[in-house]
């Protein structure tokens, strides 16, 4: 492994750490201080990352951070407490919708982002599997969000085998366009994703909204952390992974066959 | 480098399929919040795509990935604090 600044590699270490910390805040009570733990971490991640890069665009990017941030403050605090679950599944939706952009961004300019081969000049198939990966799990992210919104507190269980055969559906789109990196490949990834994500979110939405929006925020963890292996970053990889699997196992928890009986050890809490 | 991602990322699940597992019913809008302000770690990849792009039409899809990261993190945030804000009568 070659060797790693230990200034970046603290601060990844210390954003990682705050992630695991916000996961394991007690719920109900601590909700307020998990959050304040999570921006801790994204403003240490942020920060190495501006410090670990030649950043050419920052006025560009100090007006996007503070435009997203004024949206989300005013629609935080300008909508109805009611509207807060409709709210939080439009956000990881959106979520979703910045890994497609960043999966397309890499793609249209693998250089530099150092993913082209130097033998053949093509895209390398490591970097392929994680473009497809992020876009597929974005796009899931995003279709299971807009079928939450659509169909509101309605709770009409979907069908789990066509769900499944999507996924499969989508596993393959994946692999063809690792084997040829095509525009059109990628898009048939979107499209079939977003039909996955529905499909699922569907399934997940028969006990009720809460589980289906964890599986929901369990996509957009796993497109996180597809994204993390693109950029080769740590605190990205360690936020995806925890999202994605503590929302995958939960929501799946919840739908499964179990539905909400089994669960009388969930009292105790980690 | 590759390795240590993946052993950071491997441990990452570990943990969080612990939470998952031992999350109770009651908990599924906290954890939800908890995990879409997770998600808005995309926010990161998002200025690496912009600060490293050489095309425009690339760092433009970074700079909108800033943003929804953005509004997804502080949204998240004024949520969260809200759920957790007993209502008021």
């Amino acid at each position: 492994m070659e060797s790693m600044n230990p200034t970046i590699l603290t601060g990844w270490s210390i954003a990682a750490l705050l992630f695991a910390a916000a996961l394991l805040a007690p719920f109900g009570t601590g909700l307020r201080r998990g959050a304040s733990s999570l921006v801790a971490a994204m403003t240490v991640a942020g920060a190495v990352t501006l410090y670990s890069h030649d950043v050419m665009a920052l006025p560009q990017i100090c007006a996007a951070l503070i435009t997203g941030g004024a949206v989300g403050l005013g629609l935080g605090r300008g909508l109805p407490r009611s509207a807060l679950p409709a709210l939080l599944s439009g956000l990881v939706g959106q979520a979703g919708l910045a890994a497609v952009f960043i999966g397309a961004a890499a793609w249209r300019n693998p250089h530099a982002f150092g993913l082209l081969d130097d033998v053949t000049d093509r895209l390398r198939i490591d970097g392929a599997v994680a473009i497809g990966t992020a876009v597929a799990w974005g796009a899931m992210a995003c279709g299971g969000a807009v079928t939450i919104l659509w169909r509101g507190s309605v709770q009409q269980a979907g069908y789990p085998l066509v769900a499944s055969v999507m996924l499969l559906a989508t596993g393959g789109c994946v692999a063809v366009f690792v084997a040829n990196p095509q525009i059109g490949w990628l898009l048939a990834c979107v499209g079939v994703a977003l039909l996955a994500g529905r499909g699922l979110t569907k399934w997940g939405m028969g006990p009720g909204t809460e589980p289906a929006l964890a599986l929901v925020g369990g996509f957009a963890g796993w497109a996180v952390a597809a994204s993390a292996f693109l950029m080769e970053n740590m605190a990205m990889a360690v936020a995806g992974g925890l999202a994605g699997a503590a929302g995958s196992l939960f929501g799946a928890r919840l739908c499964g066959g179990a539905g909400r009986k089994g669960l009388a050890d969930g009292g105790r809490r980690p | 480098m590759t390795l240590f991602l993946l052993i950071s990322f491997l441990a990452a699940c570990g943990f969080g399929m612990v939470v998952g597992w031992r999350a109770r019913p009651d908990d599924g809008w906290a954890l939800a919040a908890i995990l879409q302000m997770l998600s808005s770690a995309i926010l990161i990849g998002a200025l690496i795509v912009s600060a490293e792009a050489g095309s425009a039409a690339a760092r433009t899809l970074g700079l909108l990935g800033i943003v929804m990261g953005s509004a997804g993190l502080c949204g998240g945030f004024v949520a969260a604090r809200r759920l957790d804000t007993p209502p008021r009568p």
